[in-house]
């Protein structure tokens, strides 16, 4: 057995989607020089508004039709929620990029009421908001034809040539000029079509009509062309105008989240990382990367990531629309050795991290991290805690140094090689006694060869430094102690 | 009849217990105070650092450094999370192991106001049990502008969770502090060859805790 899921009206369902339209709307394409109707709901064929219109014509009919452009990311998204569903009925499933996708049930358990489960996914899928005719039959093609009539209930097809025969011949979507032959011998339903001799029809009308008799023939199992690529977790919404606060982008984020995460939990993910992109008003984009810490499909821990991101974020540009991407993951579970604990809450800690970064700076907070360096000073910070190696640190010793960023210069005056005075705005004095030189050396072989000399002073007011001689320039490093 | 009547009684007994515990909170017994031993002989003196209370380490910056040190050895032996706000902007990452630093959050600012900030926001989140707030290099005059009402601020947010919040001063300057803790350091050139253990064994000073009526006396004479 085959289903098929297809969203009737597909492009304008798609540009609808979060919006609440009780009116009558159409969709429109763009591209097209006089802006034609591709597709309108009922309430505008209740107007006499119809496809292939201009959209003149239409606002002739009804002032108050919305009209709104093609949305192919919408579009996107609204066929990833169609192969979402499909995959969770089976492996099998090929997806068209018009709005419908056919699975393969063999694997479904016997004895399953086919009834049942076509209206299972319908009211799954109307929950997400998308409206679909579901159709079932012995073949793909069959099954397609099925939810095309499938207006009012799911249709499922035991007997095809019952099925097939009453059918306009229309429902095969022949081409211009084999439909035309066709009239002209007076064929108007499938019935009338298959009756014609089989061998007699192929030579007169080529390949195509043969075509058309096997895909309602009921015999023909064509394969499928198997989705290959998991399905994306991702939302898209354009705005009707530039929007100026961060509300209505966090109203939208907020719907998006509720839908996306009902879907994570469908299948038993959580969300690892969040991908905000945020088209703007001179056709660039803002674009973020959020990996959560603890990766969850909880909507509120979710929403504070973003909404404290959006809180500090400053835009020189409107944004037009948002897209909201999520990359799914399996839900994992931390196994901390005996005594080793973790955070608390990691998704509240990242929420503090991003406020910390975004009133200090990226670069002034997180876990600090040794370059495989001698150069002084050569560090970076990571965003998360690493693993501890296992065993006790190496010993450390001496007073720990507290570095000036940046170093003060200072005038140092020598004695036989030695520093013996030094004038500074953090330190002047005479020094009492230094240790040095230790001398510091690095990348001789490229561009950035380095090359320093360091000393450790202390002065004779008290107080002990560091002080350091590159390219015969000094400059106090830092402190130890202060007098 | 007579029943009812010891109910009442007893009721009574239980509002007026109540009535009594909301006004005068401190006749309560007091609760164990809860504490963290850092393995350093001097801050254990009284049993290790408070925990939901503020905790004011002051001295030279060379003695703040040694306490760092024997906080981030704790740290590490206990595998728990340390967050370190520096206002100066001053700590060497260099000058450690780098196995001390892989549970080591360190928020470089540079103004004691926006490091009183980033430690409000550290305080709230209550993700680490260890907070040390670093003022020893930060400018004097920018010490100065702290307001008090800041550090009652700090209490009010500590005192119900079970954080160390550690204040490494150059000198006492935090109201309302549950402890103080005066170091006493005359570190010299020749400290450089000695290990950081043995710095961290010698550090002294004195330490004023509040609950001790005689050094709490000692503690508001030393502010």
């Amino acid at each position: 057995m085959f289903t098929c899921l297809l969203a009737p009206s597909f492009r304008l369902q798609a540009a609808l989607r979060w919006r609440d339209s009780r009116g009558s709307a159409a969709v429109v394409d763009e591209m097209s020089t006089k802006a034609v109707i591709l597709e309108v709901n009922r309430a505008a064929e209740a107007r006499r508004i119809f496809a292939g219109m201009t959209a003149t014509q239409a606002m002739a009919h009804d002032p108050r039709i919305l009209i709104l452009p093609r949305a192919p990311e919408q579009e996107s998204c609204l066929n990833q929620l169609l192969a979402e569903r499909g995959l969770a009925l089976s492996p099998e499933v090929e997806l068209s990029p018009e709005g419908f996708c056919v699975i393969n049930l063999h694997n479904v358990a016997a004895g399953t009421c086919w009834q049942q489960l076509a209206d299972e996914q319908i009211a799954h899928l109307r929950e997400q908001g998308v409206v679909v005719q579901v159709g079932m039959a012995g073949t793909p093609d069959l099954a397609i034809l099925a939810a095309k009539t499938a207006i009012t209930h799911a249709a499922i097809i035991y007997d095809a040539p019952a099925f097939v025969t009453p059918l306009p011949l229309l429902a095969l979507e022949p081409g211009e000029a084999l439909r035309a032959i066709l009239q002209d011998w007076g064929i108007r339903t499938v019935g009338d079509f298959l009756a014609l001799p089989g061998s007699e029809v192929t030579e007169r009308l080529g390949a195509e009509a043969q075509a058309l008799r096997r895909k309602v023939s009921g015999q023909h199992k064509r394969p499928l062309e198997l989705l290959r690529t998991p399905p994306t977790y991702s939302e898209a919404y354009d705005f009707d105008y530039e929007v100026d606060t961060t509300e209505p982008l966090l109203f939208v984020l907020r719907r998006f989240l509720d839908a996306l995460c009902t879907r994570l939990r469908t299948v038993y993910r959580v969300a690892q990382t969040l991908h905000l992109t945020i088209p703007l008003d001179d056709r660039s984009r803002h674009s973020r990367v959020f990996c959560i810490p603890s990766p969850t499909a909880e909507i509120e821990v979710l929403f504070r990531i973003l909404e404290t991101y959006l809180e500090t974020l400053q835009l020189r540009q409107r944004p037009i629309g948002v897209r909201l991407c999520i990359e799914p993951s399996l839900p994992t579970r931390d196994q901390l050795s005996l005594f080793e604990s973790a955070l608390r809450d990691p998704n509240l800690f990242g929420e503090t991290l991003a406020r910390l970064k975004a009133l200090l700076g990226n670069n002034a907070v997180g876990v600090p991290m040794l370059r495989d360096s001698h150069r002084p000073d050569d560090f970076f910070l990571a965003d998360t805690f690493p693993t501890p190696p296992p065993g006790p640190p190496a010993p450390c010793h001496g007073l720990p140094l507290r570095r000036y960023r940046p170093a003060e210069p200072v005038s140092v005056q020598t004695m036989n090689g030695q520093p013996a005075t030094l004038e500074s705005a953090v330190a002047t004095g005479n020094i009492a006694q230094s240790m040095g030189p230790y001398r510091l050396s690095g990348h001789w072989w490229d561009k950035e060869s380095w090359e320093t000399e360091e000393w450790d002073i202390e002065l004779t007011e008290g107080g002990l430094y560091r002080i350091a001689r590159q390219d015969e320039r000094w400059t106090v490093e830092g402190c130890y102690d202060v007098c | 009849m007579q029943a009812r009547q010891h109910e009442n009684r007893g009721a009574q007994m239980a509002a007026l217990r109540r009535l009594v515990e909301e006004k005068f909170p401190q006749a309560q017994p007091a609760a164990p105070v809860r504490r963290l031993r850092t393995g350093c002989p001097f801050l254990d003196q009284k049993g290790g650092l408070r925990r939901g209370a503020l905790t004011e380490i002051c001295g030279s910056p060379a003695g703040g450094q040694i306490a760092l040190a024997a906080l981030l050895e704790r740290a590490r032996e206990e595998g728990f999370f340390t967050g370190l706000i520096d206002a100066a902007d001053a700590f060497a990452p260099t000058e450690w192991s780098e196995t001390l630093l892989h549970r080591l959050l360190w928020v470089r600012c540079r103004q004691a106001d926006l490091a009183l900030k980033a430690a409000d926001y550290l305080l709230r989140d209550g993700n680490l049990p260890l907070l040390v707030l670093d003022l020893q290099l930060a400018p004097e005059k920018q010490l100065r502008r702290i307001p008090l009402s800041t550090w009652h601020r700090f209490h009010r947010v500590i005192e119900s969770s079970a954080t160390v919040f550690v204040l490494l001063t150059p000198h006492p300057m935090v109201e309302g502090v549950a402890a103080r803790m005066a170091l006493h350091t005359q570190p010299e050139l020749l400290d450089m060859y000695r290990s950081r253990a043995d710095l961290v064994r010698e550090l002294n000073g004195n330490i004023f805790e509040r609950g001790d009526a005689q050094d709490f006396t000692l503690l508001e004479k030393s502010a």
